[in-house]
C-alpha cells in the first residue's frame, strides 16, 4: 500500500508525463532468477530482484528506496531495459552494491543510438543517488558499469507516454526535479516495511 | 562491460590472496595446478595464482623434493655442491618431458664466481622425490678448458645457472640460462631425454657479457603475435639493485632477438674497460617492463598505508593459458619499506598494437581484458613512468588527468586516446607514442576495483596509469583535511615535517602564528625555557577550492626530560606533559593484560608477568636526538623479549633486549630493524636483580650503557623516529614473548645525554 502511495505522489509530481515508477517490490527476491519480461511493461535483461534484508550493510540494503526490494545487474554485468513499443526514461536511484563505481548510460531506439552519457556517474555503498536522463522515446536502455561488481536500483522511473508525443524541453527537466524532490523528502523520512 | 572479476549472481567472488616465497619464480602448471620454482629449493602451488601454498623451501636435507628414504638433496647432489664450493642451489626449472616425467634443471653457484653445475634430476610426481640425472653443465673452471675447448673466460664464457627450458612450436627443445658473465646462452636439447645435444659448447649468446648483470633469461612463445619473447631481468637483485624486467623478442627461438627499436640484444653488454659493474652500457636497451615502483598512497586517498608497488621485481617466467589466451608475467618482488622480504607475484601480459608486452599495473586478481567506455577511464590517475635506468630509485606515482577532451595535464602534458575497444596510445613530449591498454584491476590500497592503463613506447619505456575515484575539489580537500595529522604536538622538540601535498595535486602550504618558534616549513627554534604554544594552520587547496585546518602546537626546550614514567603505583608520566600508559595483552596491538607494582628502585616498580605490555603515547621521541634510561630486573630471559619498544612502522623500529638474539650470542642489546643494526653489550644483565639500561642517539651516533658504563658504542644508527607518529610500547612488539619482570623509573629525553649524565642517572 505504501508503495502505491508513493508512486502515486510521484505521478503526481510528473503528472504530464505520467511516469511510473517501478520498485520491484512485488517480486519475489531471488539472487539467481531474472526478472520475467514483461514486467511492468518492459524486457529486462540480466536484472534480478534481491531483498534488502538478504546482504545487510551491503549497498542492496542501503539502496532501498521503496519499501524492501531492489532490482540489481546479474553478475556485475551490464544490462538492458526495454520496451518496443518506446518509453522516456526519467530516472531511477542507483547505490553500488559492494564498492564504489561509476555507471554510464546509452539510450535506443530500433537499434539506433540517440543518446549517450559522456561522463560518469559515481555511486557508493551507502546513499542512493537520483540519476535522471529524461531520455524520450526509446525502446532501450543499457546500463553500463565500470567495475563489473553489482549495483542496485530502485525506483526506475519511466513515462508510457507516445514516444511521438514531444514534450516541452522543460517539462520533464521539471517533472525530474520534481520526481527528485519527491523522492528526496521519500529518503528524508523513511517508510516503515509494509 | 564484462563482469572484471569471477562473480555469483548477487555477490562478487571476495578477492584473496596468499602469498609465498618463491625467488626467482618459474611456472609449469600440472593438471588444474601452478607450480613456481625458484632458488634455494624453494616452490608453491597455487591453482588460481592468487593463493600460494608453500610447498617447499630452503636446501636442507628434510626438503621434501628430494628426500627419498635415505636419500636427500645433499646426497642425491653432492657432486654438484662440490663442484659449486656451495651449498644451496640457484633458480631451477621444471619441464614435463615426453615420457610424462618431470625434469628439474637444478643449479649450483660459488656465487662470488661464476663456479657452477648445472644438472638434471628426474621425478614420476611434480613434488618429487627427485633422482639425479648427473651434471650437463660446468662454468668457471679456471685455467681449464671449458664446454667449448678454450680456457674458461668469465668474460665471454656463461656461468651454468638460471634454466629455462622450453620447447618451440616445431618441438624442438631448448634451454636459455646464464647470468651475469659471458652473458645469456641458449642451447638445444634433445627433446626425448632432455639432454643438450653434442657438439655445441656452451651454445649460442643471446646478449650481455662483460659481467653485464642480465640474469633471470625465460622464453615465452606467444600465439597473439607468433613471436618469441626472451625475458630478462636487468641490475641487481637485492633490495637496492635495481632489478628490473625487460623484454626483446624473436621469430626465432634461437634469436637473434631485438627491442622494440630494432637493437639486436647480442651487441648489449658492458664495456670491459670499465669497473664491475658498468650498468650504463646496458641500460639503454631492451622493453623495460617494470622496475621498482610505487602507487604512493597521498594524503586523503582512500586505504591506509604508503600504497602499493614493488622493489626490485624480477627473474621472471611467464604462462600463456592456452583455453582463455591470457599471458601472465610471474616474477618475485620486494616491497618499499620491507627490506629483504619477497613475494611472489602474477600479473597479466598483454600484447600492444606494436606487439609488445604491456604488464597489468595491479596484480592479478581475476580480472579478463574487455571493451571499456570512455566515461570510465577519463578522470584522475596516478601515474608512474619506469624510464629505462637501472636504479635502486622507487618510481612513485605522479598525479595526472586524462581530460575528457583527450589532453593529459597534472605532473605531465600531453594528450591521449581511446583506440578499439580497450587500447590505449598516449603522447608526451620527447618520446614516441606509448601504446598499451586499459584493464581493470584489483587497488589493494583501496580494496577496489580500479580502471588501470600499462603502455609501452618504442624506446621501451613503460608506464602504468591507475584510476582513482571521480571526485570534486571541494570532495578533495576535504578528505586531504580529515586525513592531515602532525601527531603528538603535545611536547614537540624538533622538526615537524610537514605535509605540502596531498592527493590529485592538492597544496598544502602551512602558517605559523609565532614563526620564530615554529617556521612555516616546520623548522623549530628551541625556545630558552619553559614551554611555548604555537598555532599552525594548514591551508589545503585543489583548483580554487581551499580549506584550512589548525593544530596547536607546544614546544618544549630541546635536550630536557620529555617523559617520566616512575611507576609509582600507576602509569602516569610524572614530567605532566604526555599521557598515561595503557596496559596490553601480549601484544602491542592486542586487549587484555594487566601490570602490577612492587617495590622498585625508587618508589615502586611495574611488574610484567610476561603476558602483558604497557603501550604508551605515541610520538614520544620525534627526532634523531633523544635518550631512553630505565631499570630492569628480569625475573626470566627469553630471547627477542622486549623492554623498551619504539617504531615509525612494523618495519623501522628500536628495541632494548635482555637478551638478544644468537649473532651477538644471546647478550642483551638494542636492536633495530629492518635496515637491520645490532648493538649486542657483550653481556647479559642479570636475573632477579635490577640493572641499569641506557641508550643515547646523536644523528645515527649510538651509545648503550650498563650501571652506567659504555658497553656498546657506534656509527649508522637509523633514524626511526622521523614524524610524531611513532609508536611505543613496554614489554610487548607485534610478534615477540612479552617481557617477564620488573621496570623503573623510564626517562626519555629529547637529546642524547652524555656518559657523565647516563651515571648520574644510575646514582641518582
Amino acid at each position: 500500500m505504501k508503495h502505491i502511495i508513493f508512486s502515486l505522489s510521484l505521478a503526481a509530481c510528473c503528472a504530464s508525463v505520467h511516469a511510473d515508477v517501478i520498485g520491484f517490490d512485488d517480486l519475489a527476491s531471488s539472487e539467481t532468477a531474472v526478472i520475467a519480461d514483461g514486467y511492468a511493461g518492459f524486457n529486462w535483461t540480466g536484472v534480478g530482484v534481491i531483498g534488502a534484508d538478504a546482504y545487510p550493510d551491503s549497498g542492496f540494503a542501503n539502496g532501498v528506496v521503496s519499501v524492501a526490494n531492489v532490482a540489481f545487474n546479474h553478475g556485475g554485468g551490464t544490462v538492458t531495459i526495454s520496451n518496443a513499443a518506446g518509453f522516456d526514461f526519467i530516472g531511477a536511484f542507483f547505490t553500488s552494491a559492494w564498492y564504489e563505481q561509476e555507471l554510464a548510460f546509452e539510450g535506443s531506439r530500433a537499434g539506433q543510438l540517440l543518446f549517450a552519457t559522456d561522463v560518469s556517474y559515481g555511486i557508493d555503498t551507502v546513499t542512493p543517488q537520483w540519476i535522471e536522463l529524461g531520455w524520450r522515446g526509446i525502446d532501450t536502455l543499457t546500463i553500463y558499469n565500470s567495475s563489473g561488481t553489482q549495483w542496485a536500483m530502485d525506483a526506475f522511473t519511466a513515462s508510457a507516454t507516445a514516444p511521438n508525443t514531444v514534450p516541452e524541453p522543460g517539462t520533464l527537466a521539471l517533472c525530474g526535479i520534481a520526481a527528485a524532490g519527491c523522492l528526496a523528502a521519500r529518503r528524508r523520512r523513511p517508510l516503515q516495511r509494509a | 562491460m564484462l563482469p572484471l572479476f569471477a562473480a555469483a549472481q548477487a555477490a562478487p567472488t571476495p578477492i584473496v590472496f596468499q602469498n609465498a616465497a618463491v625467488h626467482d619464480p618459474s611456472v609449469i602448471k600440472v593438471d588444474d595446478m601452478f607450480y613456481v620454482f625458484g632458488s634455494h629449493l624453494a616452490a608453491a602451488k597455487s591453482r588460481d595464482l592468487m593463493k600460494w601454498q608453500q610447498v617447499s623451501d630452503g636446501v636442507t636435507a628434510s626438503n621434501p623434493l628430494f628426500l627419498n628414504g635415505a636419500s636427500n638433496v645433499f646426497t642425491e647432489l653432492a657432486e654438484t655442491f662440490s663442484w659449486a664450493q656451495s651449498s644451496t642451489l640457484w633458480a631451477g626449472d621444471v619441464k614435463r618431458m615426453p615420457d610424462g616425467k618431470f625434469y628439474m634443471y637444478y643449479n649450483a653457484c660459488k656465487g662470488d664466481s661464476p663456479r657452477s653445475a648445472l644438472g638434471i634430476a628426474v621425478a614420476n610426481n611434480i613434488e618429487g622425490p627427485y633422482v639425479d640425472k648427473g651434471i650437463i653443465l660446468k662454468s668457471g673452471m679456471w685455467g681449464q678448458p671449458s664446454h667449448d675447448g678454450t680456457i674458461y673466460d668469465a668474460l665471454k664464457h656463461p656461468n651454468a645457472v638460471d634454466p629455462h627450458v622450453f620447447s618451440d612450436r616445431a618441438g624442438k627443445l631448448w634451454m636459455v640460462y646464464g647470468s651475469y658473465s659471458g652473458g645469456i646462452f641458449i642451447l638445444a636439447l634433445n627433446p626425448s631425454t632432455g639432454m643438450p645435444l653434442p657438439g655445441q659448447g656452451y651454445g649460442k649468446r643471446l646478449m650481455g657479457g662483460n659481467h653485464a648483470r642480465i640474469e633471470g633469461a625465460y622464453v615465452m612463445y606467444s600465439p597473439a603475435t607468433s613471436h618469441y619473447y626472451l625475458f630478462t631481468s636487468f641490475g641487481g637483485l637485492d633490495s637496492t639493485g635495481g632489478y628490473n624486467m625487460r623484454v626483446a623478442r624473436s621469430l626465432n627461438p634461437d634469436g637473434p632477438y631485438v627491442d622494440a627499436q630494432g637493437n639486436d640484444m647480442a651487441a648489449v653488454r658492458s664495456d670491459p674497460t670499465k669497473p664491475l659493474f658498468d650498468d650504463a652500457s646496458i641500460a639503454p636497451y631492451g622493453v623495460k617492463l617494470m622496475g621498482s615502483f610505487l602507487f604512493e598512497r597521498s594524503l586523503g586517498d582512500t586505504g591506509t598505508g604508503i600504497g602499493t608497488g614493488y622493489v626490485s621485481p624480477g627473474h621472471n617466467s611467464a604462462y600463456v593459458d592456452p583455453a582463455s589466451g591470457k599471458h601472465f608475467l610471474i616474477f618475485h618482488a620486494r616491497f618499499p619499506e620491507r627490506g629483504e622480504q619477497h613475494e611472489i607475484r602474477t600479473h597479466q601480459l598483454f600484447m600492444n598494437a606494436e606487439g609488445w608486452p604491456v604488464v597489468a599495473p595491479r596484480r592479478y586478481a581475476g580480472e579478463t581484458l574487455g571493451a571499456v567506455r570512455r566515461e570510465f577511464v577519463q578522470g584522475d590517475y596516478m601515474l608512474v613512468n619506469h624510464g629505462k635506468d637501472i636504479s635502486a630509485t622507487i618510481k612513485k606515482s605522479q598525479p595526472i588527468a586524462l581530460n575528457a577532451d583527450g589532453t593529459i595535464t597534472g605532473a605531465v602534458g600531453g594528450s591521449w586516446l581511446l583506440t578499439g575497444s580497450n587500447g590505449i596510445e598516449i603522447r608526451l613530449p620527447g618520446a614516441s607514442p606509448y601504446k598499451g591498454v586499459f584493464i581493470n584491476g584489483w587497488d589493494e590500497t583501496a580494496k577496489s576495483p580500479a580502471m588501470t592503463f600499462s603502455a609501452v613506447s618504442r624506446e621501451g619505456i613503460s608506464l602504468f596509469g591507475s584510476r582513482l575515484p571521480p571526485r570534486t575539489e571541494a570532495q578533495v580537500v576535504n578528505a586531504v583535511a580529515a586525513e592531515l595529522s602532525l601527531g603528538n604536538t603535545s611536547a614537540v622538540t624538533a622538526n615537524l615535517a610537514l605535509p605540502t601535498r596531498g592527493t590529485r595535486g592538492a597544496v598544502i602550504t602551512w602558517t605559523s602564528s609565532n614563526p620564530a618558534v615554529i617556521s612555516n616549513t616546520g623548522v623549530l627554534t628551541s625556545p630558552a625555557s619553559g614551554d611555548v604554544n604555537v598555532t599552525l594552520t594548514a591551508r589545503i587547496a585543489k583548483g580554487n577550492t581551499v580549506v584550512t585546518k589548525t593544530f596547536a602546537v607546544t614546544v618544549r626546550k630541546a635536550g630536557g626530560l620529555l617523559a617520566h614514567y616512575t611507576f609509582d603505583g600507576n602509569l602516569a608520566d610524572a614530567n605532566g606533559i604526555f599521557g598515561a600508559g595503557s596496559v596490553t595483552g601480549n601484544r602491542i596491538d592486542a586487549p587484555g593484560g594487566s601490570i602490577a607494582f612492587e617495590a622498585g628502585v625508587k618508589g615502586r616498580a611495574a611488574v610484567f608477568d610476561g603476558a602483558s605490555g604497557v603501550r604508551l603515547p605515541n610520538g614520544l621521541i620525534a627526532s634523531q636526538n633523544y635518550s631512553v634510561a630505565l631499570w630492569l630486573k628480569p625475573a626470566a630471559l627469553t630471547a627477542f623479549s622486549t623492554t623498551f619498544f619504539g617504531a615509525r612502522t612494523t618495519e623501522s623500529w628500536v628495541s632494548l633486549l635482555p637478551m638478544g638474539h644468537g649473532g651477538v650470542g644471546g647478550a642483551s642489546m638494542l636492536w633495530s630493524g629492518t635496515a637491520w643494526y645490532d648493538a649486542g653489550l657483550g653481556m647479559t644483565i642479570p636475573v632477579g636483580r635490577w640493572s641499569h639500561l641506557a641508550f643515547t642517539v646523536r644523528n645515527g651516533a649510538v651509545n648503550v650503557y650498563v650501571d652506567g658504563s659504555k658497553r656498546f658504542s657506534g656509527a649508522g644508527f637509523p633514524n626511526v623516529f622521523t614524524g610524531t607518529s611513532g609508536v611505543f610500547a613496554l614489554g610487548v612488539n607485534w610478534w615477540d614473548v612479552p617481557y617477564r619482570g620488573a621496570m623503573d623509573d623510564l626517562r626519555i629525553y629529547g637529546s642524547a645525554l652524555s656518559d657523565a649524565d647516563i651515571a648520574a642517572l644510575v646514582r641518582q
